[in-house]
Formats: structure tokens, sequence, C-alpha cells
């Protein structure tokens, strides 16, 4: 039996079910529909009637193109066990907030794309940043029948943020003027956050996906099942996690708490885990419908519209890439399932009849896809000297010849462009995006002539400020072919202009090692825009380790290990970064920004290779209600922010 | 007998303590540990974790502790408590993931045993025989083919032809529908229809090395004066054939059966991993690479405890096929 009939059959017997149940007469005079096979469970008692499962007032949600229909399996696929991203970005988005369903076009004032309510049902913000009010919508419940209050919120805020031994770090979002955020119940359904400094995006970060396994956010947390594993409200949770095979109470405390393993957790997600991540033979997790989901459509009908979703581990992406060809998945691109690759799209075109899918369009937040950043912070002081010159990463810049290397190793697919914001993006800048792009070989020889490196060694190789050949090793992790075939391209531009590059392979632990300490000249690695870029900046500004070409003052900013401090003018970006999280006012938000672009660029910090045009997703015919333009990257959750609530399957 | 079993048993233990010594060292060698891996993959998504963060999940995983109480904290709970420890990456009882993939595991590589020796078998005994005919030859030819062949590669393209042609679903041990479905005859006839893939790859190499060893060994008894002698006697072609000569030639049969156990659970890595099955060698695969010590610690371990005592098994058996090896 293959899917499609599987799905006619069972829509058949749903509809049967919902027919029996209306002839029942258990269908009261109500506002709210439901799904049939929870109409059968009221019918037959095990579950209350939908007005009463719903709160009092639910979060109505605007289909993106017409009212569904009931049932059906999302088939997606996950890389490896500790993918949890990909499940929380496709059936476990529910926060305070979300982001909103970005389309082109629509205009668009902030840094990043607009926040909607979501499990608050309205915010009140003091007027300089400090204070945010938050309602609960009433009535809520959990996936148990439970209802959702501000008790929970409280839970998690002493029990869990608050708690050093549970969460023994504080999410940056959460701390303002170096004090950690503090939060007081108002009433059953309403809660205040407040902190000692302004907070201008803590919408936006409330918006972001919970990615890790500990989610550490006031949706995650059920006081009435977890209490009985939290030492504070059980004296003997210690020993009873010991019993149970778990190292102590904190672990086991976690362990409760990780809605991807443990399917007695209840939650608010539209669909909840049945059978988790390494559960029955570990090859894929099972979720099933929410009886208690807070949203309905613009027609009353409760949310969502498909039954259950199935995410198979697969950890051999040719196997992901046979299966999603052969249309046993009903949403793969570059974010689910990340095998739609520009190689992969003639396979993907060629069996588009029989796999029965379309193509949509993915704009990734990928700000540039190859990066090569010369380490400023070099321990080597020669090195540091060489690589510090401004003028000498311009030259090399300009040596390379971006459109081959783009023809060559992506297919064509993509734009030659520095490290640089999307076009869409309102801090697109066309000159930063161009700067040194333009191949000229000559132009780059005279540069370096002028720099000061006009003297040669009997190969040809320039001399440095020591009077050595200047030769410098670049770390590239194994990670992604196009990066050390597009490398070794490289070492033949740099080679013509006098430079000398060896090239190291690398697996990706043993390259972050090297960066984490600062031993390396020079390394390779991808960028992504938008929404990352404003929480996690390391290619606009040295924010971490992960800046790659200054590392040290990245450790500075983030108070690590083998910090050193930096210059004025990077310390003034560092300043506008920070000054931009404490500003409300969203025009004033975009320009700081700016600022801290307009900084990068003039720094030329990294040598950007190439920019992708759009990435493509494949998404069974019969699914409706998806966007054909979807934005996606890791802050900006995809597809989350469509809605996959209210995605359905289409009868044929 | 009893002596030699335990002295044996002996030995099998201090082997035992030295493997599960060399493991934690090797396991640990490469740089870096599981959090370290773990971040490295976070990163790739475009997640930058803070270096505090990074301590805190070392502390709450044991990883900053010196190596001899790592390794005294995971040798004491599997022999004091039979508890193989905690898997990091999938957060769960090592035994949980290991009894949950092995009972495929053991299906697939009993049916591929069987196979092997279906098939080797009677060729062997066929192309000894009938030396140097075209039935001879063509077995042959096909024979050093199999060997040649790398398993993963046949199976990638046994998997597109599967693909290509017939549409089959293709990878895995079930069709969607039955996945998770609870065991009846339909799940089992899906079971048995993708097992035969998996079965054909894996039992290929062996049924190929097989033949050629059968083969090989057979024609040296062919001609020996015992043969002649049983012939002289007058007994029956087939008879002579598998009462004596054959009997001799299996001792390669009953000697390889102790590398058996081992691969019923290591699986045949690549080749499960190609095929997307849920077998225990991806498992261990996937355990090495994010640095999972105590997942692929304890399942080296088992590795080991199985070639070992398999070793035994064969040991036992061959003295007990071969009267020659229980003198000597």
């Amino acid at each position: 039996m293959d899917v499609n009939t599987g799905m006619k059959l069972l829509r058949r017997i749903s509809t049967a079910a919902a027919l029996l149940a209306l002839t029942a007469g258990t269908a009261l005079a109500q506002d709210y529909k439901e799904a049939p096979i929870l109409a059968q469970e009221v019918a037959a008692g095990k579950l209350p009637p939908v007005t009463e499962r719903l709160p009092k007032e639910p979060l109505v949600v605007k289909p993106f193109e017409s009212v569904g229909q009931y049932g059906g399996t999302w088939r997606l696929t996950m890389a490896s066990a500790s993918d949890i991203s990909s499940l929380v970005r496709t059936i476990g988005y529910e926060n305070f907030t979300r982001w909103e369903t970005w389309q082109p076009g629509m205009e668009q004032k902030d840094i990043v794309p607009g926040v909607v309510m979501n499990v608050a049902k309205s915010v009140d913000i003091n007027t300089d940043g400090t204070e945010y009010t938050f309602k609960l919508r009433e009535g809520m419940k959990w996936s148990d029948g439970q209802p959702y209050t501000a008790d929970d919120v409280m839970f998690w805020y002493e029990d869990v943020y608050s708690n050093t031994e549970v969460m023994p770090t504080k999410p940056t979002w959460s701390v303002r003027g170096g004090k950690p955020l503090v939060v007081e119940k108002i009433d059953d359904y309403t809660v205040k956050f407040k902190f000692a400094a302004p907070n201008g995006l803590l919408l936006q970060a409330l918006a972001t996906p919970a990615n890790d396994p500990e989610p550490n956010v006031p949706t995650a947390y059920p006081k009435h099942y977890l209490e009985k594993f939290h030492a504070k409200y059980n004296e003997n949770a210690d020993a009873e996690a010991k019993a149970s095979g778990g190292q102590n109470w904190v672990s086991n405390f976690n362990a409760k708490a990780d809605a991807w393993r443990n399917p007695d957790l209840p939650r608010l997600n539209p669909w909840i885990v049945s059978s988790g991540i390494g559960q029955g033979n570990g090859s894929q997790v099972v979720a099933k419908r929410n009886p208690y989901y807070f949203k309905v459509d613009t027609e009353g009908n409760q949310l969502p519209y498909m039954d259950q979703s199935t995410i198979d581990i697969i950890s051999d992406p040719q196997v992901t890439l046979l299966k999603a060809a052969n249309g046993d998945f009903d949403m793969v691109d570059s974010y689910i399932g990340f095998v739609t690759t520009p190689e992969n799209k003639g396979t993907f075109f060629d069996n588009q009849e029989r796999g029965n899918y379309d193509f949509y369009e993915v704009l990734p937040n990928r700000a540039n896809l190859m990066i090569v950043s010369l380490n400023l912070t070099n321990k080597n002081p020669v090195k540091r000297e060489i690589f510090g010159n401004r003028v000498f990463r311009e030259a090399l810049s300009t040596a390379i010849n971006r459109d081959e290397i783009i023809e060559v190793v992506w297919l064509g697919q993509g734009l030659p462009y520095q490290t640089v914001e999307r076009p869409e993006s309102p801090l697109f800048d066309e000159e930063m995006a161009t700067q040194f792009t333009k191949f000229d070989p000559v132009l780059a020889n005279k540069m370096l002539d002028e720099a000061g490196f006009a003297k040669k060694d009997g190969n040809g190789i320039r001399l440095g400020p020591d009077g050595k050949p200047i030769q410098f090793t670049i770390d590239i992790s194994v990670l992604r072919q196009p990066w050390i075939d597009t490398a070794e391209l490289i070492k033949k531009y740099w080679r013509n202009v006098g430079i000398d590059l060896l090239i190291n392979t690398t697996d990706t632990t043993a390259l972050n090692q090297r960066v984490e300490s600062n031993d390396h000249d020079a390394a390779v690695w991808s960028a992504s825009g938008g929404a990352d870029t404003l929480f996690d900046p390391k290619y606009f500004l040295p924010s971490s380790w992960a800046s790659f070409y200054a590392t040290a003052w990245g450790q500075w900013y983030a108070k690590d290990s083998n910090a050193e401090e930096p210059p004025e003018v990077v310390k003034k970006q560092m300043a506008l970064y920070d000054e931009l999280f404490a500003t409300v006012d969203v025009g004033k938000r975009l320009d700081l920004m700016k600022q801290v672009m307009q900084i990068a660029k003039e720094q030329f910090y990294t040598i950007g290779i190439m920019q992708p045009t759009t990435d493509y997703g494949i998404i069974n015919k019969q699914l409706r209600n998806v966007p054909k333009t979807l934005l996606a990257s890791t802050e900006y959750t995809h597809p989350g922010a469509a809605n996959p609530e209210q995605f359905y399957f289409a009868q044929k | 007998m009893a002596a030699f079993i335990a002295r044996r048993v002996l030995y099998m233990l201090v082997t035992l303590f030295a493997i599960s010594v060399m493991t934690f060292i090797i396991i640990q060698l490469p740089p870096g540990d599981f959090v370290t891996s773990m971040v490295a993959q976070l990163n790739l998504q475009g997640t930058t974790v803070d270096a505090g963060a990074m301590a805190v999940m070392r502390e709450r995983y044991g990883l900053d502790d010196p190596m001899y109480v790592q390794y005294w904290k995971w040798m004491s709970g599997i022999l004091l408590r039979g508890d193989f420890g905690y898997s990091l990456e999938w957060r769960r009882p090592v035994a949980d993931l290991l009894w949950n993939r092995l009972g495929l595991t053991f299906v697939l590589a009993l049916c591929s045993l069987l196979f092997i020796w279906a098939v080797s078998l009677p060729i062997g005994i066929y192309t000894a025989v009938r030396r140097n005919t075209v039935g001879d030859y063509v077995a042959t030819f096909f024979g050093v083919i199999g060997l040649a062949i790398p398993n993963f590669l046949f199976a990638l393209v046994l998997m597109y032809v599967a693909f290509r042609y017939f549409g089959a679903g293709i990878g895995g041990l079930f069709s969607p529908e039955y996945e998770t479905a609870p065991w009846s005859l339909g799940k089992v006839a899906d079971l048995l229809m993708h097992l035969i893939i998996p079965t054909i790859v894996l039992g290929l190499h062996g049924t190929a090395a097989l033949i050629r060893l059968l083969r090989a060994n057979l024609l040296d008894e062919l001609n020996k004066p015992y043969v002649v002698t049983a012939r002289a006697y007058g007994l029956s072609e087939r008879r002579l054939l598998l009462k004596y000569p054959v009997r001799i030639a299996l001792n390669p049969f009953v000697s390889t059966v102790g590398w058996v156990l081992p691969t019923l659970v290591s699986g045949a890595t690549i080749t499960a991993v190609v095929l997307n099955l849920p077998m225990t060698g991806p498992l261990l695969l996937q355990a090495l690479i994010s640095q999972d010590m105590y997942l692929a610690g304890s399942f080296i371990m088992m590795l080991s405890a199985l070639t070992v005592i398999g070793t035994l098994l064969s040991d036992l058996l061959l003295a007990w096929l071969d009267p020659r090896i229980r003198y000597t």
C-alpha cells in the first residue's frame, strides 16, 4: 500500500467517524470543531469536548491560503540523535512570542522580521524597556489537560532558571546591566519580567527556537508533572533518581524535562512526541496531535490539521537523498534533511514525477558560504603584522577569481560577494558586498608591492618584514568538500601574486580546538545572516572565539580565556552592538546595527568568497498552506514561522 | 577438559581487562571530547556556545575528571551493577540502546549466515569435484567478483537499481506504515521483504570466500589415499564424498564460527549505514564520531567479549569435529 492510498483510506475512515459522532448526538451546538479522531475519543468519553479543551480565547491562526482538512502524517527527517533543532523548528515551536511569516515584498522596519504574540496573549512594555508584563491565556492547558498558568512560569523562573544546579548559566537575553531577570507573578494569568537595564530585543529573543535539549524557556516546564523530580518539592528526588538509574536528581530532572526523549512530559506543542529519540529501534521519532492545542483557524477548527508527524533519524545523506527523491518525505530543504544541495538538484528534477513533489524557494539566511579568515590576533608577531595590514588582505581578495570558483565549485549557484547581509535585509550594502571582489591580478600585485611586500625570493614568493618568504597555513574542515576545492583554486591565485598558501584539511573538532587556543594562521567557515547576525554577529564583529579572524578579541568580548584587548575602533563597534540590545526604538536600533556594519566594512575583517543565491526545497504536491517562498535561518525559525499547524494535505 | 576450559577462561579475563583499558584510552585519544564535538555541530548550524556553558556541560558529564576516575566509574558500573553507562548523545542508558537494536541485528546476521552456508557449501563441493569444467569456471568467476566488490558499493548499486527500476522502498527494515506498528503477520512479511537485499549484500563476501576455501581444501583431500581406499571398497561416490573429504574440508567453516559472534553485533557497519538498517554498527560509528565514550566503550567491550567467547566456542567445536586436534 503506498502512502497516498493509505492517506485516502485514513481520511475516509475519519470522515465516517465524524459522521458517526454527529449522528450519535454528542456534538452539541458549539463554535469550535475538532479532528475526527478526537471527536471519536470525545464520543467514547475519553476526552472532554473541544470547547472545554481550548482556552477562553484561543489564538486564531489565519490559514495561509485556505481552511484545511484534518488528517494525514507529516513525514520528515533528522540527521542524528543530537539534531534536536530539526524537531524544534518543525513540530515544537511554541514560545511566548513567535516570528511572523515573512513574505517577499513585506516592508521590514526592524533589523529582523516582525514578532507576533503566541503562548502569551499580550504584552505591555514600559517606556524604557525594563519591564514586560505578559498576559497568558485563561483556560489554556498542557497536553495532558492540566492548566497552564503563571504558576508554571514561576516554576520555570524559581526552580529552573534561578536554580544554579539545574541551570548553571543564564542565557544572554536574560541578563541586562549585569543582573539576571526577575519574574513576578501578578495574578494567575499575568507575569512581569523585570530587568536591571533596558532590554530592547526581548520579544525577538523569546521568538527564537529553543534548540537546546534543556530549553530553559517559560513555556517548557509543567510544574504539576516535574515538581516530583525536583529536590525542592520532593526530598527523596535524589534517591529516586539514583534508584531509577540516573546520576542525581538534576540530570534526572533534565531528562524528565526533555520533550524529545520523554513521551510522558506534557507540552504545549501542536504534536506531542509519543516515541522519542532512541526509543523503539531508534530509527524514528513519532509525534501525535495535541488534543489541548490552543489554536484554531478562522472557522473555529482546532489546529493542527495533520494528525501526526514522523521524523526518521537517518545519518547517511545518500540514504536521505534517495528516500527524498522517492517521495518518502513531505518537506525537504537545506534546513530539513539538509540534502537539497546544488549538486543534487538534477536528481530531484529527474524524479519529480514519481516522487510526487513540487519545488519551493528557500531564502537561506546565509551571508556567505565560504569565508577566509586570516587571524588578526596571530600569536606570531610577524604574521600578525602581515595579516594586520589591511591592504594585504584587500590585495589577496582582489587576486581571487570568484566567478571561476562559483562556476567550477558551486555550479553557478552564488554571487561573488564579500561577507555581507543578504539583499532582502535592510542592512544590505552593495558597496560592502562588492568591494575588492573584481578579479584583477595586476592590481593585486601592485597593491602588494605598495604595501611593503615588493621584495621576492628566488621562487617568486614575496618576503615579509622579517625577510622570510610569506607562507601560511589555512585550516579547513573536511566537512564540506567545496571548501577544500575552492582552497585549491585560491592557492593557485595567491601563488600568482607571490603568496604561498598551505592547505591543512582537518576534522571540525580539531579545527575548533586549534582556533580556540588561537593557534591558527587562517581558517575557513561560513556565516549566517539576518536574525542569526543579530544574536550572534561573529562575522561582523569579534564577539566570541568563533570569530576566526580575531579569536583573542572575541574571547575578550565574551570574557573567555586567552582574551586580548582589541583596538579602540573594535571596542567602539562592540559598544554599539551592546547599545542595540538596550534600545527599544526600532528605527534607532536599525541605525545602530548599520553603524556596526559600517565598521565591519571599513575594517575588512574577512575575505568572503560567495553568497549563495536561493536554496530550494521539495514538498509533497498534496501539502497546502505552505508559502512558495520561505525565509530560513537558525534563529528565524524555519519552517516554524510559517505555522506548520495550519499545513494540511489536500485530497486528490 | 575442565582444566583446559578453566585455563582458557582465565586468559579471557586478562585479555578483556587489557582490551577495556586500551579501548578507553584509544577512544579518548582524538582531540576534544563529547562537548567539543557537540559544540562543533552547533557551530555549523550557526549557534555559538560560550565557554561558560561548555564548562558546565563538561562538569555535568564528568569529563573534567582524570582519566582513571572516568575509567573506574565506567568499569565499576559494569562489574558491580551491570550498568554499561549512559550515552551522552542519546541521553539514554547504553544497555537500552544496545538491546533495542540487537534483536534485528541477530536476525539479519543469522539470515546472512544461513545464506552463506546454503549457497557456498554445494557450490564449493561442486567446483572441487567438477574441477576445470564450465560450471567450475562460471562459479569461480562470480566467486572472485564477489570477493572483489566492497559490500557497501554493492549495496549502493542494488539500492540504485531497486530505486530506479522497481521503485521499491529503499533502506531500513520496515515500510513506513509498519515502522512503529505492533508485530503482526504483515509486519513479519514486510521485514522479510526488506531483509532480502541486506542478506545478499552482507552474505556476498562470505559466500565467495567460503566457496574458494572449500574448493581448495577439498581438492587437497580428494587425491589422498584414504579416498582411493574408500572408493576401492566400493562406497557410493556421494557417500564417500560427504563422509570423509568434505568433513575434513569443513574445518574452516567451524574455525570461523568464532568470528561470527562479533559480526552479529557489529554488523557490517558501512553497509548498515548505507542501507539505513537499525543495526548496532551505525550506532557504534556515530558514537565514535561524536566521542560518546561510554556508548562506544561499552560497545567495543561487548564486541571483544563476544570475540573471545566465540573463539573459545570454535576451539571446542573444532576439537569435537576433528579428532586430530584433540590429541595435539
